[in-house]
């Protein structure tokens, strides 16, 4: 029995084939969409990067899926894959301000020279938004351009005559030009949005001590110490709203809704995190506290239980459950910290 | 150190009659292509250049940290020794290690004498500090640990003793850097220990996507720092609350990982600056009453420019542009800027991170041994850094396989351009910006005795590297100077010297960098300046003398008691 070789024939329609999908193709091929080494990571987020590419693979001329991808990369921290992907979004799209909005975003930490263009161009359709002033102004600042910087902070504040963020760097601009009066004016105008403030009562201790105001430097200075660091500022164009995915997201999303008084459902978000990943003990401090709060005492005991079971070193899951076990206790600000 | 291949006769005799030239035939980049600055030597001394076996790390937060590498001269014999601070390998059983202290032999190699030197105990090592606390011209060894703190006592000729309990040590945070200075003008040196954290081991982390990962400092409390008081009888108090020590939250916020204790106030008593990682710097102002204040909010050396906290790691302390005050300069995570904090004529402190030109280069490095140096003695101060994760990114080019690839980063060489502008020089750096690990002490000193300052880097698995200074330094002129109070060295002296015009300033110091000791004595590189017409030197207790110009090219000691008052 002789054997023949294989058929060549069909081979080439299938290539002709597969070239012909290829020209009519607007996109680059799958090979060429932003892919980080996804060693280790999270199962659930790596079902969720695969679904945002495979949008993109499918619709490879939308920026929505590409600024979809862009933003899956940016929530999970892989900032360079998320600028290539933003980039091809505005590309695409160059109209929707968003997209330079968040290029911007994603480049500010590794690169905010970089920043400095795809922050301008959001601009020219977010010049009415003062958190994109403020955001340009920063990366302006931190490139070495404060008298521009100056102007957005400028436009930010009549903007939004209640914020103290641009106030606040209106004055730390002025104090690194050791132009103290004028900083002084602006930093207490800060504190009059808000006193709690912590850069402007930092930037105003400097001020007034090189003002020879040693006294009240020091006040501020001091009460600097006893305030939580400011958080930053909500800005629903540059934060992506994406579902969650992995314990991490989960456990956020979770807070949330439980600040937005939907317990269960935050409740559901604290399981699935602790589904996802067991160990993950701030997702299992976030549903024993909500547990707590709605009566279950022993539940979220057994919840910490098993955590000191998990690996009896952990010394923090004993100071929690020594919190939970007092009834009195206040059990807010106890647990884990931030990572 | 001066290659030996590159100084035959006809090569010294060429380069003889540059200095005539001025300023500008002298330093590197002179000549046809820029040559290589510094040689690793590390093999060639003698020293470990190679960790036996490293296994991939357990996220566990401690094993990454590791920063001691110490040079001084130990048994008193004129040259420089070296004390390494070891941390166990991750997954070893026993979580505990004995350093090595390498002496340094009349060939210039480095011979192992841990056992001998009496520093062969096992710990979980962290960094060093190095002083003589009892004046009895021996240099003793203070260790921080993951755990309690180890104080050997230099019984003479490189012999230690652990006298921790008899000198009254009792510290079991976790401590990182520690530095010695007379804070109230006793005569004795005090030692200030900073902590980081109260590390919890039980405690995971993950980075946004939920992959394991070292945990960063938020993730827990800080720990108050201590402040030892030197008793003169070999015996050393806590004084931290007496001394004020106490802020912020009672150490809740203070995590401190690098130490200087000098004068950063000019009013002649030595401060203390600490770095804190993710929190607010602390800047000790001695009060002249045995108390301080932290007055580094304040002065502008507290957060970036916005105001913000950042990782703070490593300081190097120095004049960087020529103005006659102090600068600081202090290493970050990747991601966020080195922050350079220049001395002004106010009280304030201002930032000059981005004006310096650092700032175009640091972003993607995460900075922890520094230090100012002149190591082309064109008079003004260079700056080394070394570098290493602490969380993972994307591998880089030349770094090692497998589970290190996402920590290990290459270090990096900037010369000043004598404003305090700098200018990165890796392709000048030879091997020391070339080889890419995960690298945490850097400590400073001539290792060979030749007028110029060479490296040593301590990585963080536990191998070492020493690079020889072999920067072209024809026709500039160099000064090591070597102060003395009761017969040791006076550690946060400040020294001008005043030649053509010009001042010069130098510290002697042996605590700064990360977790490390140098050699305190003030190396000035002078460029063309041939001849010294004073030195003035503000000692630690406050007092000021001044003495006789000298002849340059040479090591100088200088006794307090033995200048002339101002």
């Amino acid at each position: 029995m002789s054997s023949s070789p294989p058929a060549r024939r069909p081979r080439l329609p299938s290539l002709a084939l597969a070239l012909a999908l290829c020209a009519c193709h607007r996109g680059p091929p799958a090979q060429e969409i932003p892919l980080p080494s996804l060693a280790h990571v999270d199962p659930e987020v790596v079902e969720a990067i695969q679904a945002a590419r495979d949008l993109v693979r499918r619709d490879p001329g939308s920026s929505e899926a590409w600024g979809g991808l862009a933003d899956r990369y940016l929530v999970h921290d892989f900032s360079k894959e998320a600028a290539r992907c933003y980039a091809r979004a505005e590309e695409l799209d160059p109209d929707r301000a968003v997209w330079a909005y968040r290029l911007g975003w994603s480049l500010v930490n590794d690169d905010p020279a970089r920043a400095v263009a795809p922050f301008e161009r959001s601009l020219r359709s977010l010049d009415s938004y003062a958190p994109a002033h403020e955001a340009f102004a920063q990366v302006l600042v931190r490139v070495g351009r404060p008298d521009e910087a100056f102007e957005h902070l400028a436009r930010a504040s009549e903007l939004d005559p209640e914020s103290p963020v641009a106030e606040t760097g209106l004055g730390l601009i002025l104090l690194a030009r050791s132009d103290f009066e004028p900083a002084r004016k602006h930093l207490e105008e800060a504190l009059e949005r808000d006193g709690k403030h912590v850069e402007a009562h930092v930037g105003l201790a400097q001020v007034l001590l090189a003002l020879g105001r040693e006294e009240e430097a020091r006040r501020h200075a001091e009460l600097s110490r006893t305030l939580p660091q400011t958080s930053r500022r909500s800005d629903l164009f540059a934060s992506p709203n994406l579902p969650p995915a992995g314990a991490r997201a989960r456990t956020q999303f979770g807070n949330q809704l439980q600040r937005q008084g939907k317990p269960e459902e935050a409740a559901e978000q604290f399981r699935l995190a602790l589904a996802s990943n067991p160990g993950y003990y701030t997702a299992r401090w976030s549903l024993a506290r909500l547990l707590v709060k709605q009566g279950k005492r022993d539940e979220a005991i057994e919840l910490l239980r098993e955590a000191e079971r998990m690996d009896p070193s952990f010394e923090q899951v004993r100071e929690d459950l020594a919190r939970l076990l007092e009834p009195a206790q206040e059990t807010e600000e106890a647990g884990s910290g931030d990572e | 150190m001066t290659n030996p291949r590159r100084t035959g006769r006809a090569f010294q005799i060429a380069l003889s009659s540059l200095p005539s030239l001025g300023l500008a035939g002298c330093g590197p980049g002179q000549g046809s292509g820029p040559p290589p600055l510094f040689e690793d030597v590390t093999s060639e001394l003698g020293l470990p250049a190679a960790a036996e076996t490293w296994p991939d790390g357990t996220y566990s937060t401690p094993e990454i940290m590791q920063g001691g590498v110490g040079l001084f001269d130990c048994d008193e014999d004129g040259d420089l020794d070296l004390c390494h601070v070891r941390v166990p390998p991750p997954r070893a059983t026993e979580k505990r290690i004995s350093n090595r202290m390498y002496r340094q032999e009349s060939d210039g190699r480095f011979a192992d004498v841990t056992e001998e030197a009496g520093l062969a105990e096992a710990g979980f090592g962290q960094g060093l500090a190095v002083g003589d606390t009892e004046n009895d011209g021996d240099l003793d060894l203070y260790i921080t640990n993951y755990g309690p703190d180890s104080f050997f006592a230099n019984g003479g000729e490189g012999r230690f003793a652990n006298v921790t309990e008899r000198a009254g040590f009792r510290d079991d945070w976790w401590s990182t850097s520690a530095a010695f200075g007379d804070y109230d003008a006793d005569g004795f040196l005090d030692l200030y220990v900073a902590h980081y954290l109260r590390f919890d081991p039980g405690k995971r982390c993950t980075d946004p996507s939920d992959r394991e990962e070292y945990c960063g400092p938020r993730a827990f409390n800080g720990a108050p720092d201590t402040l030892y008081r030197n008793e003169g009888n070999g015996t050393f108090s806590d004084r931290t609350q007496e001394a004020g020590i106490v802020l912020p939250q009672q150490g809740a916020r203070a995590t401190g990982l690098g130490v200087v204790f000098t004068d950063l106030t000019q009013d002649g008593r030595p401060d203390v600056f600490v770095a804190n990682d993710a929190q607010a710097n602390q800047l000790w102002v001695n009060r002249g009453d045995g108390t301080f204040a932290d007055e580094g909010i304040l002065r502008g050396v507290a957060f970036d420019q916005q105001g913000r906290p950042e990782a703070n790691m490593g300081i190097a302390v120095g004049d960087v542009d020529r103005d006659g005050l102090l600068d600081l300069l202090v290493t970050h995570l990747w991601q966020e800027n080195n922050r350079l904090y220049l001395g002004t004529r106010g009280p304030l402190f201002r930032d000059f991170t981005v004006g310096s030109g650092l700032s175009r280069h640091d972003l993607e490095r995460t900075g922890f041994g520094c230090g100012f140096f002149d190591f082309d003695h064109d008079a003004d101060l260079d700056l080394a850094l070394v570098n290493g994760a602490v969380r993972r990114r994307p591998p880089l080019p030349g770094a090692p396989r497998g589970f290190w690839a996402d920590y290990a980063e290459p270090n990096e060489l900037f010369e000043n351009d004598g404003s305090g502008v700098f200018t990165l020089v890796d392709e000048k750096a030879g091997s020391f910006a070339s080889e890419v690990e995960v690298s945490r002490g850097l400590a400073f000193g001539d290792l060979d005795s030749d007028g110029d300052v060479d490296m040593v880097v301590s990585n963080a698995d536990n191998s070492l590297r020493a690079y020889r200074n072999d920067a072209p330094t024809a026709g500039c002129h160099w000064l090591q100077v070597r102060v003395l109070t009761r017969g040791r060295d006076a550690l946060g002296a400040q020294i001008r010297l005043r030649a053509g015009g010009r001042e010069f300033l130098g510290l002697a110091l042996s605590a700064y960098s990360y977790c490390s000791a140098s050699d305190p004595r003030a190396h000035f590189g002078l460029g063309p300046t041939a001849v010294i017409d004073e030195i003035a030197v503000l000692w630690p207790d406050g007092t000021r003398e001044t003495f006789p110009g000298t002849a340059v090219d040479r090591g100088i000691t200088l006794r307090q008691g033995e200048g002339r008052k101002p």
